[in-house]
């Protein structure tokens, strides 16, 4: 009975909980933000995981950010070049792909890439100690787990994430700029004119900027999950997938207003 | 050692534990029995200080759990259910893991505890220092687990089924381990377990509790004795 008043009570109760547990999420996420950067502060936070953290996400990402970047560059350059080709200003192509890549891509692609590989692997981890009661003993031996866990993932992620974004920067353009010399016709000096004479440096950095706010994002939301896994394996699986799909949703969402902001 | 006053716990608007009172006398051992979802392992989480409770307050040495310094705090040790080893870590840096957390320790001294450690529990050979969890029987995971609380020196350990998963004789060789901490270092220890057979053998006082609240405390034999309807279908069963 969709009409019955007991479906608007249910409908607006559940709203009503969803919009309650979003702020909650909110809060403990700010939480674990605050608390991170105050381990760092601090120094509490554990620097040899944080070096294990910085190696695992940035180092052991860039072959998967290398390829997808790569190919990315090359497929905007094969389809861009074939309608730059009919207007007869192909050797804007590389201008085209670098802002593409300096403001967009490079960030929104390393980003999505980290949240899947990194970003479940945060909450899996994460998760698999709290249900095996390995949180609860690092309490008992002292060590917080905000300074072992959460905050040495935060900041590698917060470091590393532009790191990974320069190297898909540098290897979408270098993927484009191959297709676009060996199948577009496009000569080495007009694509290379083409981006000094109209990309500033504000394109690449912004887009650094973003990276480091999605790497906070992917981090924290990996975190969060991990932390509140419950219900054993079948919870670890649960968090590992919500971790992938919000971070995921975030950085769309997060892409969007710091591109009303830098740009 | 460890006083329990009027001990209440409430999640979610549930009552999981209710008016527990306890004393445990120094260098006794207090065995806790009870059948599963009992709020036994709650209680271990409230002593230990894991968990806040809702009422009432655990004190240790006369301070409250809640206001323990890091310092103060390592002088508790617990040993879980799932002995909680962290995977990523191997034997060694796991027992050394407290000890590392402590500036006081140089790392010659933390190498010769962590070996005094592993050898007390019975596992002296060289190889397992750098072998991982995983690598691990259960009844060795729970050793290392009681190795590594031991390797901080604890004054009070609570133990969460220390027996759980074992087979007869390596429970009976954990039953007897944590018989000799008591006796030789005079540790104050709280066990809380569902097996009789490690109940009989490790404690000096005991307490049966049902439904959150502590029904009966003792000697094994008036447990035994016990005419609570609930309490003789346990021990029958058990």
């Amino acid at each position: 009975m969709k009409s019955s008043p007991g479906y608007f009570y249910n409908t607006v109760g559940n709203l009503g909980r969803f919009v309650l547990t979003f702020f909650n999420a909110c809060k403990e996420m700010c939480y674990l933000y605050t608390r991170s950067l105050w381990s760092v502060l601090r120094s509490t936070i554990f620097w040899h995981n944080t070096i294990n953290e910085m190696n695992f996400i940035g180092v052991n990402s860039v072959p998967l950010v290398a390829i997808i970047s790569t190919f990315t560059g090359m497929v905007i350059s094969l389809q861009v070049g074939q309608i730059f080709a009919d207007f007869g200003v192909s050797s804007q192509l590389g201008n085209v792909l670098a802002v593409a890549f300096g403001r967009e891509l490079a960030p929104v692609l390393t980003g999505v890439v980290v949240a899947g590989r990194v970003g479940s692997s945060i909450a899996a981890e994460i998760g698999s100690m709290k249900v095996t009661e390995q949180i609860d003993a690092l309490k008992t031996l002292s060590a917080d787990p905000i300074d072992y866990l959460v905050a040495p993932k935060l900041l590698a992620a917060f470091l590393m994430m532009p790191l990974l974004t320069i190297v898909s920067n540098i290897l979408g353009m270098a993927g484009g700029f191959m297709v676009a010399v060996h199948q577009k016709a496009v000569t080495a000096v007009a694509f290379f004119e083409s981006i000094a004479s109209y990309i500033t440096p504000w394109n690449f950095i912004g887009g650094l900027i973003k990276a480091f706010f999605f790497g906070l994002v992917v981090a924290g939301v990996g975190a969060y999950k991990g932390l509140h896994t419950e219900n054993g394996a079948v919870g670890v699986g649960t968090a590992t997938t919500q971790s992938v799909v919000t971070g995921t949703i975030y950085i769309f969402i997060l892409n969007y207003f710091l591109t009303i902001i830098l740009y | 050692m460890i006083s329990i006053h009027e001990l209440g716990f409430d999640i979610d608007g549930k009552t999981i534990l209710r008016d527990i009172n306890l004393e445990v006398a120094p260098g006794t051992t207090m065995v806790i029995m009870g059948p599963s979802g009992c709020g036994k392992s709650t209680l271990l989480r409230l002593v230990c200080g894991l968990a806040k409770p809702t009422r009432g307050r655990v004190l240790i040495s006369g301070k409250d759990v809640q206001s323990l310094t890091p310092a103060e705090h390592r002088s508790i040790g617990m040993v879980f259910q799932s002995s909680a080893l962290f995977d990523s870590l191997s034997v060694y840096e796991n027992v050394a893991f407290g000890l590392r957390r402590d500036k006081t320790y140089r790392p010659a001294e933390i190498e010769v505890r962590v070996r005094e450690g592993l050898a007390r529990v019975g596992l002296p050979e060289e190889d397992l220092l750098q072998k991982m969890p995983a690598d691990l029987s259960g009844g060795m995971k729970k050793r290392v687990a009681i190795a590594r609380t031991l390797a901080a020196n604890p004054q009070v350990i609570l133990y969460d089924e220390p027996t759980n998963g074992l087979d007869p004789i390596m429970a009976m060789t954990i039953n007897k381990l944590i018989r000799s901490l008591q006796r030789d270092l005079g540790v104050t220890s709280l066990v809380v377990t569902h097996d009789l057979t490690t109940a009989r053998h490790v404690g000096d006082h005991f307490g049966m509790m049902l439904d959150g609240a502590l029904v009966e405390t003792g000697t094994f034999d008036q447990i035994l004795k016990s005419k609570h309807p609930v309490i003789r279908q346990f021990l029958n069963v058990s």
